[in-house]
């Protein structure tokens, strides 16, 4: 598959076409990492966020790409490998990771919503998903999900949006230390 | 559309980054004068967040599932280079 096809892919939210470039990069990027003292583990998850990485910004239309989409995703993966190196370094000998409270309760919030993300209908949850993280518009939206046009996906998008927010809101209300 | 719809596509392009300057002044004027907008704007960041969270390990799932051969790992331009080292 060519650059331009990959690509055209990715813009619609053909998911199929980061597996190609997952089977595609993968063993010349997961080696690049363990060449670099990384073990097999860490490899995969760099290489894994940064596909996701560019997987966003080019269905977010943020990417122009001027260089080859594995030079791209290579480079991406270099960045987020020496970042984790450094974070290592900084954390190396500390005790892991002490809570302190807002981001504790922080983190509970957000467990609290996934959890109603994943109990939610699966057809509005992808289109939640295709929108807010993929970053797919209404137009992409109606393609991907067979819907009539741009403003049936919009009304859709936000009857989805609105069933989630109560979901989520009923579920705070039940959990007091949350107030 | 209804006030609810409305009030909801407010929120939302705010977040998204899609209002313009003026735009975007008159609704953090309006957040300083309702706890209650700024209590729904919290809120809708991290539904964001959750969002987000879900859609990656989502992703990473299926890419997991994916079929690596690990004989690829020692093909191609990697292992060229290992022969020149």
């Amino acid at each position: 598959m060519k650059d331009k096809e990959v690509i055209d892919r990715i813009e619609k939210g053909d998911e199929s076409a980061l597996d190609y470039l997952y089977i595609k990069l993968y063993s010349m990027i997961t080696r690049s990492i363990l060449k670099n003292g990384g073990n097999e583990e860490e490899a995969k998850d760099i290489f894994q966020d940064a596909l996701i990485v560019f997987w966003q910004k080019v269905s977010k239309r943020e990417l122009t790409l001027t260089a080859k989409i594995s030079t791209y995703v290579y480079s991406v993966s270099q960045n987020l490998w020496h970042k984790e190196l450094l974070r290592k370094k900084r954390y190396a000998g500390e005790p892991a990771d002490i809570p302190f409270s807002e981001d504790f309760e922080n983190k509970e919030r957000i467990k609290i919503i996934r959890d109603c993300i994943d109990k939610m209908g699966k057809s509005c949850r992808d289109i939640l998903t295709a929108h807010y993280f993929d970053g797919l518009g209404m137009t992409e939206i109606a393609e991907k999900f067979g819907l009539a046009n741009a403003d049936t996906a919009k009304t859709r998008k936000y009857k989805c949006k609105k069933k989630l927010d109560l979901f989520v809101k009923s579920h705070f209300t039940s959990n007091d230390f949350l107030d | 559309m209804n006030a609810d719809e409305k009030y909801f596509h407010m929120v939302d392009d705010y977040l998204s980054h899609q209002l313009n300057p003026e735009e975007v002044l008159r609704f953090e004027q309006a957040m300083k004068n309702s706890p209650d907008l700024t209590e729904e704007v919290n809120f809708q960041k991290d539904v964001r967040n959750a969002l987000h969270d879900f859609r990656k390990s989502e992703l990473k799932g299926r890419l997991n599932n994916l079929p690596i051969k690990e004989s690829t790992y020692t093909s191609g331009f990697w292992s060229f280079q290992e022969r020149q080292l």
